[in-house]
This record gives C-alpha cells, sequence and structure tokens, in this order.
C-alpha cells in the first residue's frame, strides 16, 4: 500500500484483503456469539499462531491460502447463523486455524528486512484489532434483535465465501 | 457514553466506511459498491426482496429473522450452481413469479406453516442466486462484489420488515396488504415480460 509506510500498510492489510476480512470477522462473531471464555480460548489459539504463520509467511510454506480462507468463513458464518452451543474447547483450533491461514497469506513482497518485519508486525496487530472489535461487539450482543443480527451478518458472510468459492473452485 | 455504545458506533463505522482514495483499494471499493447496487437497480429484484421482509412480519417473530437468513444461503448455492455451468431452465421466469406470488401472499395475509414459507422463499432465492451468480465473473473483485450484493439484499429484507411491523395496527394491515397488492402486480408485469 503506497504513501502511508510499512508498519500502517500491515495494519491495514487484513482489512483491505476481502478475504482475510472476512474470515476474521465470522470467527469474531462465532466467538462473541458463544460468551466470553470462548472468546478468550479464540486468542489463546489465535496469538500464537498469527506470529508463527507470520515468520513462515517468507518461506516455502507461504503462499494463497484464499481457498481455505473461504471454506473457513463459510463454515464459521454458518455456525454463527445456528447459534449452537459449541465446545469451548473448537475455539482455541478455530483460532489457530484462521490465523495460520491468513498469515501464511501475508508475506510481503520485495521488501528489506526491516521494512518487511515493519509490514509482518503491522498484519499482526491489524488483524488482532479485528478480532478484538468483532467478537468484543459479538460478545456484547445480549438482547434478542442483536442475537438476530449476528446469525444475518453469519448468513451474509456464509453465502459471499460461497459463491466466491464456487467462482474460482468450480467454475468450468 | 459508556464503551458499549462507543464500540457499537464504531463497529457500525466500520460497515458504512469506504476507502480512501490513496490506498488504491479501487477494486475492491468499486465491487462492493457494484455489488450494493445490482439488487437496487433491478425493480424484479427490488419487488422479491421487500416481499420476503414484509411477509416474515406477517408470519411472526420467528419468520422475521429466518427467512431473511435463508434466503442468502439459498440464493448462494443457485449462485455456485450457476458459476458451476449448472443451466436452470427459467430463471426469468422464476424471478417474475417469485414477485407475482409472494406479493400474493402478503394481500391474502397467508400464514402457512413456516417450513412451508421457508420451502417457497428458498426456491425462489435460487433463481435469484442464479441470476447474480452469472454476472460475478465480470467483477473486478468478486468477494468485494458478493459482499455488497448480499449486503444489499439483506437491507432490502430489512426495508420490507420495517415496513411489515405495521401490521400491529390495522390501518398499518391494510398498507402492507396493499403494498403485497402492488408488488403482485409488478410481479405479473415481470412474469408478462419474461414469457
Amino acid at each position: 500500500m503506497q504513501g502511508i509506510g510499512e508498519f500502517y500498510g500491515g495494519i491495514l492489510h487484513p482489512l483491505v484483503v476481502p478475504a482475510h476480512a472476512l474470515a476474521l470477522v465470522m470467527l469474531g462473531l462465532l466467538a462473541g456469539q458463544r460468551g466470553m471464555a470462548a472468546v478468550r480460548r479464540t486468542y489463546l489459539g489465535f496469538l500464537p499462531a498469527l506470529l508463527v504463520g507470520l515468520a513462515l509467511s517468507g518461506t516455502r510454506l507461504g503462499g494463497s491460502q484464499e481457498p481455505l480462507l473461504l471454506v473457513a468463513s463459510a463454515v464459521t458464518g454458518l455456525l454463527v447463523v445456528l447459534q449452537l452451543r459449541l465446545p469451548t474447547a473448537l475455539f482455541p483450533v478455530a483460532g489457530a486455524a484462521v490465523a495460520l491461514l491468513l498469515a501464511l497469506d501475508s508475506a510481503p513482497e520485495g521488501m528489506a528486512l526491516g521494512p518487511h518485519a515493519a509490514t509482518l508486525a503491522g498484519t499482526a496487530l491489524g488483524a488482532f484489532a479485528c478480532l478484538l472489535l468483532v467478537a468484543d461487539l459479538s460478545e456484547r450482543a445480549s438482547k434478542g434483535w442483536q442475537r438476530i443480527a449476528l446469525r444475518v451478518l453469519g448468513s451474509w458472510g456464509a453465502a459471499s465465501a460461497t459463491l466466491v468459492y464456487a467462482l474460482r473452485w468450480l467454475t468450468p | 457514553m459508556q464503551l458499549s455504545k462507543l464500540l457499537w458506533i464504531a463497529g457500525l463505522g466500520v460497515l458504512v466506511a469506504t476507502n480512501a482514495q490513496a490506498h488504491s483499494a479501487a477494486d475492491i471499493g468499486g465491487g462492493f459498491v457494484s455489488g450494493l447496487l445490482h439488487p437496487v437497480l433491478g425493480w424484479d429484484h427490488v419487488a422479491a426482496m421487500v416481499a420476503v421482509g414484509l411477509w416474515g412480519a406477517f408470519l411472526g417473530a420467528t419468520a422475521l429473522w429466518l427467512l431473511p437468513v435463508v434466503f442468502p444461503l439459498v440464493m448462494a448455492v443457485g449462485g455456485a450452481l450457476g458459476l458451476a455451468g449448472v443451466n436452470i431452465p427459467g430463471v426469468e421466469i422464476g424471478i417474475a413469479a417469485s414477485a407475482l406470488v409472494l406479493g400474493a401472499m402478503i394481500l391474502l395475509a397467508a400464514r402457512p406453516p413456516l417450513w412451508i414459507a421457508g420451502v417457497l422463499v428458498a426456491s425462489f432465492a435460487i433463481f435469484h442466486g442464479h441470476a447474480h451468480g452469472t454476472e460475478l465473473p465480470e467483477a473486478a473483485s468478486p468477494l468485494a462484489y458478493s459482499l455488497g450484493f448480499v449486503i444489499a439484499t439483506g437491507l432490502l429484507h430489512l426495508s420490507g420488515i420495517s415496513f411489515g411491523l405495521l401490521v400491529r395496527w390495522p390501518f398499518g394491515r391494510m398498507a402492507v396488504r396493499a403494498t403485497g397488492a402492488v408488488i403482485a402486480i409488478a410481479g405479473a408485469m415481470f412474469l408478462g415480460q419474461a414469457i
């Protein structure tokens, strides 16, 4: 992203890449909908996996993870719609999976070590801030209409992810 | 102001925010706006989407959220079928029929069992999704485009639900049923054009 510096570009990266933003929002909605215990467990899986994934993003393990991110968004969106009481033990796994995919898909290209590190630090901050905000808003949604709004948002996310997955990988 | 209120305002701000021009995210912003405008610019789509919300208001509290949740999910399946090259005959006829049938349901204040209403709405959603899906490949940013048109569809449902809440009052009930009549007539006209 031109003109705003590597660190701020990194912060904005998860927010301006639609597949990343969608995966973060759906994960945040799911965790928050299940309650604070699930939110905390999601962070426990998310943060270490994000750091490991960003560290590995420059290696041959890095690269496009968009198909898997879309699948993750569709599944989490559908779980938000169903509003099941999922075991909280699932949330660190879900958090780690989304963080790892997002991080491996976030490698900056053609940069010296300093700007590269600044971009990755910004990406980590931006991704976690996005998850934090959405999960907190979702967790505070306690009124009936707010719970319905979460399910509607889940259906929108699942529908969009399904369509784009179909576009990219099912088109003849 | 309480922290929770600030967070809600911040969240809504994120939803309505547009990309800053300096960030060269034109493809994403353009794709999103195109998707957002697409359902609004086709009267057959608008009539059917608003009708889903209006009918939900007639059917009661569960239908109010169930139909607008089912619709985009099934619409995505229809879109995926379109993208995968699966031919569904009479897509335009199906879209026109959705406005006619749903408008008639509102006019008659029909209250079938919820699962029947769900199946009916879902089957119409397949046609709408198929039509949207075939236009997706031309979008600059397909995910932003699809997010835009799914959100626009949801907002059209919401406008129908908001208006449909008038059914609590006798005058409002008449106004909603009259709107159903207008939608049904429009659907009949769309159907005439499609055939």
